[in-house]
């Protein structure tokens, strides 16, 4: 009997294995294909624009919200320990350099996966379990060039440019509850900002950050969406595992990333 | 006449020897049907006999494990990337719930393969389009939502698309599955006119036999992913082939068993004197 479970617990680990190799392989040779066949995306913009319209511009409420909810959360909690050490003007710095390196790409990510990968994963999945993909291969329209890889690169363009907002509104709404509203000095908080942020230290180090994650959040969400069962639940579950592995890999690669981008300078 | 039709075959498309398995489970088996040109053929079959798996062999979207699915003399399975989506502009296929594109509408939704492989002038594009939805009688349709749309008016909207670009071929997998008398009898019609009309040869995979035996000129049966029998709905009807006979009557027990394989009843319920 104990035999009979050790037995079971090796076949369900060996099962898993193979499966999550299997899937690997099956998400790299597909992301091969959408990479491959982009050529569509390039002569036909108006299919890009489409998709960084409903991937960027349908996302920026959220985007912009969120990012002026965290600015003023970053301001009131910077301000409220810095000014025990006599440094509240110090509240700019922090307040910029959190959302710069950290936040803005790292939430903004976070976002985009719920608001926009499932959107994708959800949409490629009805037209898979209702069959206008194969309708569409069935008319000589290759699926992968005319859907998934537009939708891929314009997430992919959306992505940097979002987590850029994202920051923007962060510091404005940290520059709001510090200076507007407790009355921190103005001119200390922008020019401690100005004299402490590096260009290429830290905010081109915060757009590579967000192209990265922008790669791995479309590319699941994609994968996800080609990969599921064409039933109800299937969708519902890729859906599922879209934003879950996303959150994942974002906060995953962002330690990654910061390991190598700002450690040891 | 002229000397190029001479040459072509008496079919378009051929089954040489197919058989086609998912993973251990085989689907199709020795299959040997040609598809007469500018006929319309009929696949009978009961559910899970292959039919759909037959279809998504013409149309080069599954690879057969034997043999080789020829169109037009060419084998599929040995085409190029490019030469399968060249041989598919001259298929069209009408799917079982028409899969329109839920994000457009009727007229786009048409338009479609036309705008992806013509460059037609915005004028003459609407022309087509609306000669096309004429032909299906939804003319006056073309600006409704996909969603607004009934069951056999969706299928009518997909035959239209499928023949935006003239196809030679047109394939229909269960094109009366779940539609009313009435629309059932409009697209069995529209299936014959629009064979007559364009010289079109179609391929029904269906099992309404009844709809079916009056529209079609060709007749091939399967059972368990082997042809059974195949010929002109007259000879399917006289067969006698205990198969034929009990799916064309739609008898309920015969060669084809109402029960699954299961184990013995009594035993199942535990009442069997047996140990």
């Amino acid at each position: 009997m104990r035999n009979n479970t050790l037995f079971r617990g090796m076949i369900l680990v060996g099962k898993l294995t193979i499966d999550g190799v299997w899937k690997i392989g099956s998400a790299s040779r597909f992301m091969f294909y959408v990479i491959c066949r982009s050529g569509m995306t390039v002569r036909r913009p108006r299919l890009l624009l489409d998709e960084i319209y409903f991937a960027g511009a349908l996302s920026l409420i959220i985007i912009i919200v969120s990012g002026l909810f965290v600015g003023l959360v970053l301001g009131l909690q910077g301000y409220e320990t810095l000014k025990r050490y006599g440094s509240a003007e110090a509240v700019g710095t922090l307040v910029a350099l959190s959302l710069v390196r950290e936040l803005g790409p790292v939430v903004a990510a976070l976002l985009f996966a719920s608001r926009a990968g499932s959107a994708m994963t959800a949409k490629i999945g009805i037209m898979k379990s209702t069959e206008q993909l194969s309708a569409m291969e069935m008319m000589a329209v290759d699926p992968y060039s005319r859907v998934v890889t537009p939708m891929f690169w314009g997430g992919f363009f959306s992505m940097p440019l979002l987590a850029a907002i994202f920051s923007a509104m962060g510091i404005f709404g940290g520059y709001l509850i510090t200076v507007v509203v407790i009355g921190v000095d103005g001119g200390a908080f922008w020019s401690q900002m100005q004299a402490s942020v590096d260009f290429q230290g830290d905010i081109l180090n915060g757009i590579y950050k967000s192209v990265v994650f922008g790669f791995a959040v479309n590319a699941i969400a994609l994968f996800e969406g080609f990969d599921c069962l064409p039933t109800a639940e299937g969708v519902s579950r890729a859906v599922t595992r879209t934003v879950v592995t996303s959150a994942l890999a974002v906060l995953a690669l962002d330690f990654v990333l910061t390991a190598f981008m700002f450690t040891g300078a | 006449m002229n000397p190029i039709s001479e040459k072509k075959s008496h079919s378009l498309v051929d089954f040489n020897s197919v058989g086609f398995s998912y993973g251990k489970m085989e689907i199709l088996k020795d299959i040997n049907v040609s598809l007469p040109r500018g006929k319309i053929t009929a696949i009978f079959g009961g559910s899970g006999t292959g039919k759909t798996t037959f279809l998504r062999l013409m149309g080069g979207q599954l690879r057969p494990s034997q043999g080789a699915v020829n169109f037009d003399g060419i084998p599929i399975n040995k085409m190029s990337y490019r030469e399968l989506y060249a041989a598919r502009r001259r298929m069209g296929m009408l799917f079982q719930f028409g899969a329109l594109f839920t994000d457009l509408t009727v007229f786009e939704n048409v338009a479609f393969p036309l705008r992806e492989h013509t460059n037609l002038s915005a004028k003459l594009l609407r022309d087509l389009v609306v000669m096309k939805l004429h032909a299906v009688g939804l003319r006056g349709a073309k600006n409704l939502n996909t969603s607004e749309l009934s069951g056999g008016m969706a299928r009518r909207v997909a035959l239209a698309r499928a023949i935006a670009l003239d196809p030679e071929l047109i394939m229909y997998d269960e094109p009366f599955t779940g539609l009313d008398p009435i629309a059932t009898a409009v697209i069995a019609n529209l299936i014959r006119k629009l064979n007559n009309a364009l010289g079109i040869t179609s391929v029904l995979v269906t099992h309404d036999v009844e709809v079916s035996l009056q529209i079609v000129d060709y007749c091939v049966v399967l059972a368990s992913g082997e042809v059974v029998g195949q010929g002109t709905p007259q000879e399917i009807r006289q067969s006698d082939n205990p198969l034929i006979k009990q799916f064309i009557n739609g008898q309920i027990d015969g060669p084809v068993p109402l029960h699954y394989p299961a184990p013995d009843y009594t035993r199942d319920l535990g009442v069997s004197s047996e140990k």
